[in-house]
């Protein structure tokens, strides 16, 4: 060991050290402490992780931009039996038109 | 004052939904399905109502065909009648009128609501200017 590497040690000794007796003396603002630093690893895992879980997929982005082109010709139906779609009788309107 | 704004903000939902006598007059049938398209669009702007009644077998089609003087057994049968009347014919006289449309292979009529001239014509056009379509049924 040199002089230099002496004084190197001396200093991290001499921080922890301090670090120790502030821990010790103020045992409530360690506390706050740990928990500010816990509520900042929180809020950096939430702001990494929401953009991922919001995150979809090319194919899903093209899916809904296709969706969203798709022009609804009707704006309400109206049936007497269940399990039918309303998209099926605007498409009977338009065939009865169209085959007529 | 406050609850005649309750009872109407209650109530305007279930005016919006109220069928029109055409479909109600026929939604009871058990061997009839009856639909009511609102607001089916003709073009850009123009929509219009439409109720199909879709008879479930043959002998309510034959009914349906009684009912509304229907003659023809195979592909469309079409007319105009007043919305009061929708078994009658009619000429389009510019008051409201049904576009009645009867297709014998579906075993279906559907009746749109032309309430203006907009309609009539946006109505004629739809048909004019499909593919399948190629006659034109003005005052037919």
């Amino acid at each position: 060991m040199n002089e230099k590497e002496f004084e190197q040690l001396w200093q991290r000794a001499e921080a922890t050290a301090y670090a120790k007796r502030l821990a010790s003396g103020f045992p409530r603002w360690q506390h706050r402490r740990k928990g500010r630093l816990a509520i900042v690893g929180l809020a950096l895992v939430t702001v990494t992780a929401l953009p991922l879980m919001l995150h979809q997929s090319p194919s899903h982005q093209q899916q809904r931009a296709k969706n969203s082109t798709v022009v609804k010709n009707y704006e309400q139906v109206i049936c007497n039996r269940q399990g039918t779609s309303d998209a099926q009788w605007s498409a009977l309107a338009a065939d009865l038109l169209m085959e007529s | 004052m406050k609850r005649i704004l309750m009872i109407l903000t209650l109530l305007m939902p279930l005016v919006a939904m109220a069928q029109s006598p055409l479909y109600q007059r026929y939604a009871t049938r058990s061997d009839l399905t009856v639909a009511e398209v609102r607001g089916f669009l003709l073009n850009d702007s123009v929509r219009v109502d439409v109720v199909l009644v879709e008879a479930d077998n043959e002998a309510a089609w034959q009914q349906l065909k009684d009912e509304f003087d229907i003659r023809s057994s195979e592909g469309s049968t079409s007319w105009l009648a007043p919305l009061s009347a929708p078994t009658q014919r009619a000429r389009w006289d510019g008051t409201p009128r049904w576009r009645c449309i009867a297709n014998h292979a579906r075993h279906t009529i559907g009746f749109y609501r032309l309430d203006t001239e907009q309609q009539y014509d946006a109505l004629l056009d739809y048909q004019l200017n499909h593919p399948i379509k190629t006659n034109n049924n003005k005052n037919k």
